[in-house]
């Protein structure tokens, strides 16, 4: 039998926001705070329904190229000597994910995906398939752009937008140019989801400029 | 329903060569590829060697990319990939199928030729083309589009485990019937930038790699690529595929410990081998070798052992080969793959190069000679990656499953 896969806990932030949980911590870049920001609000969003991540997934572009960049210049400019040894370990995109399993002591399954603009959407297909598959219950999704982050919750325990359907789809509705347009073509998605009334919740597809796309149908739940 | 999942192809470039022949030879005699770096001037860092693809032309007729525009990533990625399709009998012209990769670097080179030349002649004054092969995603969607494989890519970066991450993925999507074939894989590059990285941690090893050595003093750096093709076994005996090996277990946590250091007790590390085991159903005595990820650091190789210890009899048999080309990084997990199908295939376990002294404080048998004949039906590989990613994954030889 298909299990029912929810998401609950959206949060988008970016770097205009008040920090109140990650000033307490010591981050070296500002999308890690927001990271940590926006993770904490949807962890705290879940835990009023008593869910609790097991797993993560975390969709990364261009801002690990932005710390790259940072990193890069000193050793260009010094030599090899010249590099942070503080820096280095935010030049591997899964330093993100580290970061989030650390803080929130999430030991299951950690992965990062690196796949252009449809990075973010990616790494939800992915948390998606760990809870059908069963691998996991619930798992915190996030998405990193320069200057602003999305994190959520997908699991098998009630939600507030229940995922129907989920894949890779062959043309898409939306073309994506960046992970940042991404985090608002979603939301935007599940705010129609919860303001109109249909029958069957239309498929939401989002492209990149590669040809690749993933797809998506929501329908809204009673909480 | 659950499928059975075999690799039909394999294909491999490291610092022991390019191809399987050349490094299954390489492998079983114990061949120390580490030399001093040429690709850079590393002479200013702690340590000087690491293990070059060295030689490495790249000759390949391509149809619709520019072999000149290419990152030396893609080239790496390519050259494995052709000798995998080749070897699975693969024709991939317009056929759907997904493509798994890890890699940490991307196209860390373009991205240092782009910095480079904006440092000296400003951004506003150089072309931005190094920059397309520089993201990491791109390797996999020039692989798509030279071979023309349609369907989902997806790019895996999760430091040192990005390769095993990639082939444990691909192994799921077929197993639940996702997907009938899939190519996954991994690959990094030798490069500066990273080699300072290492360096500023003093990872870096300054005399030899010794994984589980008392002296061990730290990790060589190195560079390849291996790809699979993974495929449904109905599939492949419909298409007339000759199957290699089955993939029973895919196990992935997370050390949820520190940015850099893993967890001193194998906690992360043991979860991962556990997680694998039980994804297989088999018990710990039924594997007949680990290829360990054994990075010749001292937190890394005492944590892992003690993971071993916790899980293992002592008499299983365990070797790290980076002590023969280095830590690959993104490749590490699928080039460490290759090398234990190699074992299976082979009947070898292949040596621990390097070890003198053997650290008191790990308990567990390291294989150290060469050509040493064995039976392995069933072989285990550990990638554990910065950032506490760990992966594990199981490989069973067709007798063993029975078929």
């Amino acid at each position: 039998m298909k299990r029912t896969i929810w998401i609950t806990g959206v949060n988008v932030i970016d770097d205009t926001a008040e920090l109140a949980e990650a000033s307490q911590e010591r981050t070296v870049f500002t999308e890690e705070a927001l990271l940590i920001e926006a993770a904490s609000l949807t962890i705290r969003q879940a835990a009023r329904s008593g869910l609790k991540p097991a797993a993560l997934a975390v969709g990364v572009d261009g801002v690990v190229e932005g710390w790259q960049e940072t990193f890069f210049k000193r050793v260009l400019v010094d030599g090899p000597l010249g590099a942070s040894p503080l820096e280095f370990p935010f030049t591997s995109p899964n330093a993100l994910a580290a970061r989030l399993s650390i803080r929130f002591e999430i030991k299951g399954e950690s992965l990062t995906v690196t796949s252009g603009s449809l990075s973010f959407l990616k790494a939800l297909v992915h948390a998606a398939e760990l809870v059908r598959g069963g691998i996991a219950e619930e798992v915190l999704v996030g998405g990193v752009a320069r200057g602003k982050v999305i994190t959520l919750l997908v699991g098998s325990g009630q939600g507030e937008f229940c995922l129907e359907d989920f894949g890779e789809l062959g043309g898409a509705e939306q073309s994506l140019y960046s992970i940042g347009e991404s985090f608002g073509a979603f939301t935007r998605a599940l705010g129609n989801v919860r303001s109109c009334e249909f029958s069957e919740q239309p498929i939401v597809s989002f492209g990149d400029s590669f040809g690749s796309s993933v797809y998506f149908r929501f329908s809204e739940t009673s909480l | 329903m659950i499928k059975r999942v075999v690799v039909t192809g394999m294909g491999i470039i490291s610092p022991h060569g390019a191809g399987y022949s050349e490094n299954l030879k390489a492998l079983n005699e114990g061949r120390d590829s580490i030399s001093e770096i040429t690709l850079f001037d590393s002479s200013s860092c702690r340590g000087t060697t690491g293990g070059e693809v060295r030689g490495f032309s790249f000759d390949a007729h391509l149809k619709r990319l520019r072999a000149s525009r290419l990152d030396r990533s893609s080239k790496l990625l390519l050259t494995a990939f052709e000798e995998a399709r080749e070897a699975a009998s693969f024709s991939t012209g317009g056929v759907e199928c997904p493509v798994l990769l890890g890699t940490t670097l991307g196209g860390m080179i373009s991205g240092m030729k782009y910095h480079g030349a904006g440092l000296k002649n400003g951004f506003e004054h150089i072309s931005p083309a190094p920059l397309v092969d520089y993201f990491a995603h791109t390797h996999a969607r020039n692989l798509m589009n030279e071979y023309g494989l349609s369907g989902e890519s997806l790019t895996f970066s999760d430091a040192c485990a990005s390769g095993a991450h990639a082939i444990g993925r691909a192994f799921r999507m077929v197993r639940s019937g996702e997907s009938v074939i899939a190519v996954a894989g991994g690959y990094d590059t030798m490069c500066e930038f990273t080699f300072a990285g290492f360096n500023s941690l003093q990872a870096v090893t300054v005399s030899k790699c010794r994984p589980f050595d008392r002296d061990r003093d730290g990790l060589a750096l190195g560079e390849g690529a291996a790809i699979f093709i993974v495929e449904e076994m109905e599939h492949a005996r419909r298409r007339g595929a000759v199957p290699i090996v089955e993939i029973t277990g895919y196990g992935s946590t997370s050390d949820a410990y520190h940015i850099t250091r893993p967890s001193p007790d194998g906690d992360g590390a043991r979860r991962a081998m556990e997680g694998a085991l039980n994804d297989a159903g088999i018990d710990a005595s039924k594997v007949d070798y680990i290829n360990a990820h054994g990075t010749g650091t001292v937190y890394n190789d005492l944590m892992e052992a003690r993971a071993i210890s916790a899980i293992f009899k002592k008499s299983t048999p365990v070797s790290s080969t980076k002590a023969m080309i280095g830590h690959l990084l993104g490749g590490a997990g699928a080039v460490e793959a290759v090398f234990t199908i190699m074992a299976i295939k082979g009947g070898f376990l292949p040596p621990n190069i390097n070890l003198r002294n053997i650290d008191p404080g790990i308990d567990i048998s390291i294989t150290t000679e060469s050509d040493c004949r064995a039976v392995v039906g069933t072989a285990l590989s550990n990638s554990f990656g910065f950032g506490g990613a760990n992966a594990s994954l199981i490989f069973q030889d067709l007798t063993e499953v029975g078929i």
